[in-house]
């Protein structure tokens, strides 16, 4: 957790809005909220359908919060927040998880890079630079990594970080219809389809007790394969 | 023949049945004859077993059940995949009207406000 500054967010930044899906994430996402304010002027939270007070206690901060009246997945609250941003007038939209694992202090070296290279898509791999990442998490990144590099047909070396830039162009064209953890292979999948111009940027993870806590179960990474399955018949 | 003989009230009473529904009017034509082809197929197998045998042994199979147990295998696995298919597409609609009902929210909350 950071500590509360004073910093005011880069007038360079005025355009770029950040999507936070948040799922029972009362205990954090205020302060998760007030951090990335303190960066970047323009948060949306997504809360999905949360059993606890997420809504109320992001309804606290300056954030535009907006509420799914059902939980419909991480993937549908982002899509939710992307189209939200979009009418709203972003230039770029940044995608970070509400449980403080990614570290927005990144975002304006991230967009300054996404706007000098022209990029579409801008990704972060926590791979990039050594860090410690939990074994059994480990594991079954390198796995997804293996599977979302073979079907999707892009190289990465991280391929479920939920850190992403995108410009509004690209923005414009993304229709996640992976509801659930599923949508983030399918974001790659599309960046390989449309062709999108991206990077990776190296990122570290913050990896809590509390974050811990909100990741996937291993179950989850074989729900994803499912899904990703039964996708591949729906057209 | 006592099976054979209970299969056959079945579907004399399942017969009633569908001819009232049709009567009223809540099932199409189609439907009808849909579900009276298959409970009429039923019915011949069921009163001349036999037509199993020799299908089965003609598309190289030893015994007449072994083809129903397969046939059905085949046909629920179709239909448990479509309706794996039918559930994807009626969810992605439920996310999109619950995107709408939120932003639709969001703005009637804020309006003025801004």
């Amino acid at each position: 957790m950071t500590q509360e500054t004073n910093i005011q967010p880069d007038p360079d930044l005025s355009g770029v809005y950040v999507v936070m899906p948040a799922f029972n994430e009362g205990a954090m996402i205020a302060q998760v909220i007030e951090d990335t304010l303190n960066i970047v002027e323009h948060i949306i939270v997504v809360d999905d359908g949360s059993n606890d007070d997420t809504f109320a206690q992001a309804s606290k901060t300056k954030a535009l919060v907006l509420r799914h009246c059902v939980n419909r997945g991480q993937g549908a609250a982002l899509q939710t927040g992307v189209e939200f941003a979009l009418e709203e007038g972003a230039t770029e939209i940044v995608t970070l998880d509400s449980d403080g694992q990614h570290p927005a202090e990144l975002i304006p070296e991230a967009v300054q890079i996404l706007r000098e290279q022209g990029l579409d898509i801008l990704i972060g791999s926590r791979f990039l630079k050594p860090q410690a990442v939990p074994f059994t998490r480990k594991i079954i990144l390198k796995l997804a990594i293996l599977f979302t590099n073979f079907t999707a047909g892009i190289r990465l070396t991280d391929t479920h970080n939920g850190f992403r830039i995108l410009s509004r162009a690209a923005a414009e064209k993304l229709k996640i219809q992976q509801d659930r953890m599923s949508h983030a292979s399918e974001i790659l999948e599309w960046i390989a389809q449309a062709k999108l111009k991206y990077q990776e940027i190296p990122t570290e993870i913050k990896y809590t007790e509390y974050s811990m806590s909100k990741g996937q179960s291993n179950w989850g990474s074989v729900r994803i394969l499912l899904d990703l399955f039964f996708s591949r018949f729906d057209n | 023949m006592l099976f054979q003989l209970f299969f056959a009230l079945f579907y004399l009473i399942y017969l009633i049945a569908l001819s009232k529904k049709k009567l009223r009017g809540k099932i199409h034509f189609t439907e009808l004859l849909f579900r009276l082809g298959f409970w009429t197929l039923a019915l011949v197998v069921v009163v001349y077993p036999d037509i199993t045998v020799h299908l089965a042994q003609w598309m190289g199979i030893q015994r007449g059940v072994d083809l129903i147990v397969y046939v059905g295998i085949a046909v629920l696995f179709y239909h448990a995949f479509n309706q794996r298919l039918k559930h994807i597409r009626s969810s992605i609609t439920i996310t999109e009207l619950t995107r709408q009902m939120a932003i639709m929210e969001y703005r009637l909350t804020h309006s003025g406000k801004k």
